[in-house]
């Protein structure tokens, strides 16, 4: 009995050991925190509150190189989008508009009228319309948007586009960002990480 | 006696043990810094509906041109949102010159929208992901009102305002909010 208690005793030691081990090296170690991601976030809203928020990520990189905390890395990207708009005018015919290939490519159709009207990508129906309003519709990449039957409508394609600095991110990641609506609407991001 | 003392030994071995668990999870529950900001991010989509509108402005008045910009900025804050696993959704209401109000119902219910001017009301309801233009009779005030979000808002119609609707939904947070710029 007495030896089975010391084996007992050496088995919870044991497990206490291990489990402060597991704990308190993570704690340890730097990691980013909730005030780190608050001055990025502050930062990136003084920027933008001054208009001075950059084009790209390039811009944004070198903006924040003073601002970032020690010890931690860090990336940004911006996402935005470009636009193109076709007026479609048919009646019993056909038109077609090409559209250019990107990581994602929708449009956004504003219909006056229309009456089976067959939106077709590359020779294949993506879409009838049959009332005026606002249709959206995903485009799988590069190819040709034709427009048959009878409508009139505008047609107003999307390309999103992301632009990312390079960074390799491990661990424990912290992110900031803000939507800035001014010359088309575009979310610029900053996201950081221990090295 | 000598067995006693070892029952005492393993029971402040198991109640140490309990007690460095809790203060060890409650520490780190309190400084998650993996937590996405989407407080901050709902802020930012909240003032920039409104930026959108100031853009449009700059490039044309007309009811048609605003209606598709804001399309285009609430289909954008869609976007990004899907892919921060975040539900998005907006209402979007426009004062406009010569007595017009633009109503975006940018969300994948039915919605109506009530706007009273000089004791005349109308309303109308606007289906899932489309718009509306109304017309107004003459009068200085409009009160606003968007009886599915609880909205009631007075606004001075003699020039362009608007009143958006956000809302943000994760796993785990719930976010809405009225603005009147």
């Amino acid at each position: 009995m007495k030896a089975f208690v010391a084996t007992l005793e050496a088995v919870f030691a044991s497990s206490l050991l291990l489990l402060l081990t597991l704990t308190l090296v993570p704690l340890l170690s730097q990691e980013p925190s909730a005030g780190d991601r608050d001055v990025l976030q502050d930062d990136l809203v003084t920027l933008q509150d001054a208009g001075e928020l950059p084009e790209n990520s390039s811009g944004v990189d070198s903006a924040f190189t003073d601002i970032v905390p020690e010890g931690l890395n860090y990336r940004s990207s911006v996402i935005s989008y470009s636009s193109s708009s076709y007026r479609i005018d048919v009646s019993g015919g056909t038109q077609s508009e090409t559209v250019r290939q990107a990581s994602l490519v929708e449009t956004q159709l504003f219909v006056d009228s229309a009456s089976s009207l067959s939106v077709r990508f590359n020779d294949s129906e993506i879409a009838t319309i049959d009332s005026p309003g606002y249709r959206r519709v995903t485009l799988p990449g590069y190819g040709d948007l034709t427009f048959e039957g009878t409508g009139s409508l505008d047609a107003v394609v999307r390309r999103y586009t992301s632009n990312t600095t390079a960074g390799q991110i491990s661990g424990t990641t912290l992110f900031a960002s803000v939507i800035d609506a001014r010359n088309g609407t575009r979310e610029v991001r900053v996201e950081a990480w221990t090295g | 006696m000598d067995r006693l003392g070892q029952f005492f030994a393993i029971g402040a071995v198991v109640i140490g043990s309990i007690i460095i668990s809790v203060v060890v999870s409650l520490s780190s529950s309190f400084s998650d810094p993996s937590q996405t900001s989407t407080s901050s991010y709902f802020d930012s989509a909240v003032g920039s509906a409104s930026e959108a509108v100031e853009d449009a402005l700059d490039t044309g008045k007309s009811p048609e041109h605003i209606k598709k910009r804001l399309y285009g900025h609430h289909r954008f804050v869609k976007v990004v949102s899907q892919r921060r696993g975040i539900e998005y959704r907006a209402k979007h209401l426009v004062v406009l010159p010569g007595r017009k109000v633009l109503y975006l119902n940018f969300a994948p219910e039915k919605s109506t929208v009530n706007v009273s001017v000089s004791g005349i009301e109308v309303s109308k309801t606007v289906n899932a992901s489309q718009s509306a233009i109304l017309a107004l009779p003459q009068g200085d005030t409009y009160t606003v009102e968007i009886p599915g979000e609880d909205i009631s808002r007075s606004l001075d119609a003699t020039q362009i305002r608007t009143v958006v609707f956000t809302y943000m939904s994760t796993d785990s947070e719930l976010f809405r909010r009225t603005t009147v710029n």
